[in-house]
């Protein structure tokens, strides 16, 4: 420990200081001098991670600086939502905001809406469509609800998960056409495409879902879309008839925007919104709709804050006649053919603890038999542990706290310092000399900022005092 | 088909070409950073690139990461990639006996030759495969993840009851989160963080990755000596021949790996395992498997290569993902205006082949590009244990982040590593607890999807041929040890 004294210690903290002290002169200045953030709570591939990876791109020629999209998946998009709102609001963090956080709230699943944010604009709207197999009997959607009507619970559609934009989007349909919601038995899936695949082999009747999702085979004619839930008919799709025509007064719309954290000052937001504006009002932007069959839309300011309250208001009523609203504990939506969300559990618990006593009581056994055995007091009798040796189990002990706690100050360090700190540590305890340690450690530190920020910019947790 | 190989063979698109390879080796073999991770890193830059260049780059990267998954595997018993687990048994055991550089060059060669059969089986019946990948639904999935979980209980050596109750725990672990089919919340105890599951790959590097390392500082084996002793050279005819004794398995296992990747539920890692087991079941050496066995090494690694191409099946034909791999890619095809699904054979026929062309290719450069691989990363090996510890640490640690850009996965890293630590401490297998894992939720999911499709009905699961057919190959590999004995001892002895 003294070696920290050494005279390479110290020219090598020197040299360190020197770095950041250059580094945090830049962290000051105009509006944007670094890296911008997007976040997307959706996987890469899908929707909403190309519209953020288009905007993205576009809005970095705009602002002049990287914008990054950041894809942070998971609880049906609360855990993206959820680092957007509690994200630094120093303009640096954009969320994509999607219909979902308008429903979070009623439905249980996080208690975000969309006052956590300070909302910068709606950059897009696809509204639900009913598509059917192009061989199926309907013609149009009253046909389709005729049928319903008269044998209840007997169809089948699919488009997402329980409770998911498209589920609500039907039984908001159903009930606007004054039949139960569980007139149509929904099977959940994982997202559109699995319910278009059992769509095409005919293992269910219909799909609820956008009509960008179902693009490819809408235009090879394999699949026919009844109706969809818009005010007026698309211009991309003249022929398919609004749920409105057919005589139930329903629309329901997914739509995307960008967020920015609440708190965020005036003239960031205000320049975040011009740009964004001028981005999505480009021929780039509807070229780039075009071309995937998503729907524009751009409402900014008061406007979109009055849209989302009434998306709000609106979707908490679906919801709560659909009986999905969040009660303490209870499942929320289980057919009664489910055998339900703890079922599983209680098997896998029950056989676990089964199978660990038949363990401990085999070992007993395997013990007691041994000590029986004439001479064989002085055995060794722990038959199952692998010897764990005391300097072996000191070691292990400091490597995971010493895991744990540069885990816990990386959010203040910033990924380079911590890793830095972390590695020499490491590799000094394991036996290399203090120079080579840090030779080595910064060649490795070099190696990933060169190849995963610069090349790939992957963006790695950030200091708030200095910019690595 | 000669114009577009022409135009492949341009510069730019040759230079592209192998850099993405080049990149894939490295993104596969770092322990901590996958597949996924790289073509997800790759796209974007590929959008810059004239087309060409751009699909090269991302076949490249993809089919070789696949590949070089194995070389930590049997160097560092450390998978590169999920689909890479499997090789963490006999490839690892025969590194152990000096024998690394055999184990690989097996590897290399079967992985190419199950890659080839992947891609030929896309370019000659994607149409037909995907309208039999139709016909899977809940109900045939549910009987695939059964199939695959019982044959995860003879895939560990040691004691097949504790890995079957690391499987059950496996399958507990996925349960926490949001559940699709009735949209409630399971273990999450109020945490956000919690409601989206535990991500699967943050915990297999942990449970392989951060635990070996682990154990390692635990056996205070000379830490300053260079990790791996150079064994010897495994030389052409010993690799040839070998392959050519085991050629039924490289066959089945192919074809095993394309069938199970063109499933949209499935792929690469779920036919790995199932090739594995299968041919542990079928096998005349079965005690040998997990101590060093060639058909240990051909077969997870010919499946996992044919899955990929495997993947792009439902991907061309129906436009719908075989993986996340694909996932990925599907989306920068749009951006290339070529729109994946029934029409894409009509709207874009040279583009088609063109990408056919590149994967045909790729699996011939797969050779010389995973030597070289390999070659560095046993020149790396060199270095200090001590060194090449922390640098599985610090990539473990960025891509458990980088992956969702979340800090939660590092901490659920951490916590899979004392996991792994403590399972292998009590001769627990780990290999069982991550098929749980990935199968877990297909069995459930689809069990419960099924009932409600079918009202309740139990009798779909049973008397649809396709599910009729999976529950007999479920029976017949679990008498297929008894049967074979018996057939085989009236054949006379052969060498």
């Amino acid at each position: 420990m003294l070696l920290i004294f050494s005279r390479t210690g110290w020219r090598a903290l020197a040299c360190l200081t020197v770095l950041f002290a250059l580094g945090c002169g830049s962290h000051t200045g105009r509006y944007p001098n670094r890296t911008v953030v997007m976040i997307c709570p959706w996987a890469a591939g899908g929707g909403t991670d190309r519209v953020a990876r288009f905007l993205a791109d576009q809005l970095q020629r705009e602002l002049g600086q990287p914008v990054v999209v950041q894809n942070q998946t998971g609880g049906s998009g609360a855990m993206g939502h959820a680092a957007g709102a509690r994200a630094r609001p120093d303009g640096y963090t954009i969320t994509m905001g999607t219909f979902e956080l308008c429903t979070m709230r009623a439905m249980g699943i996080s208690d975000l809406t969309y006052r956590n944010f300070q909302p910068l604009a709606q950059v897009n709207a696809d509204p639900a469509a009913i598509l059917v197999r192009n061989e199926a009997p309907w013609q149009t959607l009253r046909e389709f609800i005729d049928d319903v009507r008269s044998r209840p619970g007997e169809l089948k559609m699919s488009g997402t998960a329980a409770g998911g934009a498209w589920d609500l989007a039907r039984s908001g349909l159903l009930l606007a056409a004054e039949l139960p919601v569980d007139a149509v038995l929904w099977s959940p899936s994982q997202g559109a495409a699995p319910s278009l695949v059992e769509l095409l082999g005919g293992h269910i009747d219909a799909v609820c879902c956008s009509l960008p999702e179902a693009q490819s085979q809408l235009e090879a004619g394999q699949l026919r879309a009844l109706c969809v839930m818009s005010a007026e008919r698309l211009p991309d799709h003249p022929d398919v008839q609004t749920a409105k025509e057919n005589g139930i007064d329903w629309e329901a719309v997914g739509w995307r925007g960008l967020f920015l954290p609440p708190g965020t000052p005036a003239d960031v937001a205000d320049l975040l919104s011009d740009k964004l504006r001028q981005v999505v009002e480009s021929d780039a932007y509807r070229d780039f709709l075009a071309k995937n069959g998503f729907g524009g839309a751009l409402r900014q300011g008061s406007e979109f804050a009055q849209f989302l309250d009434e998306q709000e208001l609106r979707w908490r009523a679906v919801i709560e006649a659909a009986g999905m609203s969040a009660t303490n504990g209870k499942p929320r939506v289980v057919v009664s053919t489910d055998p339900g969300p703890w079922f599983f559990p209680r098997v896998l618990v029950a056989c676990l603890v089964t199978g660990m006593c038949l363990i401990a009581g085999a070992n007993e056994w395997r013990v007691r038999a041994r000590a029986r055995r004439p001479g064989s007091l002085n055995e060794e009798v722990r038959v199952d542990t692998a010897r764990l040796s005391e300097r072996g189990v000191l070691d292990v002990v400091l490597l995971v706290a010493g895991l744990a706690l540069y885990l816990s100050v990386i959010p203040w360090l910033g990924f380079f310092a911590g890793t830095l700190l972390f590695a020499v540590a490491m590799m000094v305890r394991l036996g290399t000399r203090w120079p080579t340690a840090i030779g080595l450690s910064v060649c490795l530190l070099g190696v990933v900022y060169l190849l995963f920020v610069q090349q790939f910019r992957v963006v790695l947790p950030t200091s708030p005092w200095w910019p690595l | 088909m000669l114009h577009e190989l022409f135009q492949l063979l341009h510069p730019t698109v040759l230079a592209y070409w192998l850099a993405g390879m080049a990149f894939g080796v490295f993104i596969g073999a770092t322990p901590g950073l996958t597949a996924t991770m790289g073509v997800a890193l790759v796209v974007p830059i590929s959008f810059y690139l004239p087309p060409d260049a751009g699909l090269a780059m991302i076949l490249g990267v993809s089919f070789t990461a696949i590949f070089s998954g194995d070389i930590p595997a049997t160097y560092l018993r450390i998978p590169g990639t999920p689909a890479s687990a499997a090789a963490t048994l006999d490839n690892f055991a025969l590194a152990q006996q000096g024998r690394a550089s055999l184990a690989l060059m097996l590897d290399l060669w079967c992985s190419a030759i199950g890659g080839l059969i992947g891609v030929l089986l896309l370019i000659g019946v994607a149409p037909q495969l995907a309208k039999l990948a139709m016909r899977f639904t809940n109900y045939e999935y549910f009987w695939l993840g059964v199939l695959g979980l019982s044959l995860s209980a003879v895939v560990c050596v040691g004691s097949t009851f504790r890995g079957i109750l690391a499987a059950m725990f496996g399958m507990l672990l996925a349960t926490i989160g949001l559940d699709m089919v009735s949209g409630t919340a399971r273990f999450t105890f109020g945490n956000s963080d919690l409601s989206g599951g535990l991500s699967f790959i943050p915990a297999m590097i942990g449970l392989f990755g951060l635990s070996e390392v682990l154990r390692n500082v635990h056996a205070q084996a000379a830490l300053s000596t260079p990790t791996v002793s150079a064994g010897e050279r495994a030389s052409a005819r010993d690799v040839a021949s070998r392959i050519w004794r085991n050629k039924g398995t490289v066959a089945r296992s192919s074809l095993l790996g394309t069938f199970i990747g063109a499933l949209p539920g499935a792929g690469a890692d779920i036919a790995a395992w199932v090739a594995y087991g299968l041919a542990q079941r079928l096998s005349r050496r079965k005690e040998e498997f997990g101590r060093g066995c060639d058909e240990g090494v051909i077969a997870p690694t010919s499946a996992n290569n044919a899955a990929v191409g495997g993947a792009w099946i439902p991907a061309l034909v129906l436009g719908i993902p075989g993986d996340s791999v694909t996932a990925i890619v599907l989306g920068a095809l749009l951006m290339y205006n070529i729109k994946p699904g029934p029409l894409v054979f009509e709207q874009n026929p040279g583009q088609m082949r063109t990408i056919f062309l590149i994967a045909l290719i790729t699996q011939v450069l797969l050779i010389p590009a995973g030597s070289a691989g390999i070659r560095a990363f046993a020149w790396i090996l060199r270095l200090p244990r001590s060194v090449v510890m922390t640098g599985v640490v610090v990539f473990s640690v960025l891509g458990a982040y980088a992956l969702r850009n979340s800090l939660f996965d590092v901490w659920l890293m951490l916590a899979f590593g004392l996991l792994g630590f403590a399972l292998e401490a009590w001769r627990v297998p780990l290999a069982p607890l991550i098929l749980g894992m990935i199968l877990g939720p297909m069995v459930e999911e689809n069990l419960r999807v099924g009932l409600i499709k079918s009202g309740g009905d139990w009798t779909p699961f049973f008397t649809r041929p396709i599910c009729a057919g999976i529950v007999a190959l479920f029976a017949a590999s679990l008498l297929a040890p008894a049967v074979l004995r018996r057939l085989r001892r009236g054949i006379p002895a052969s060498v």
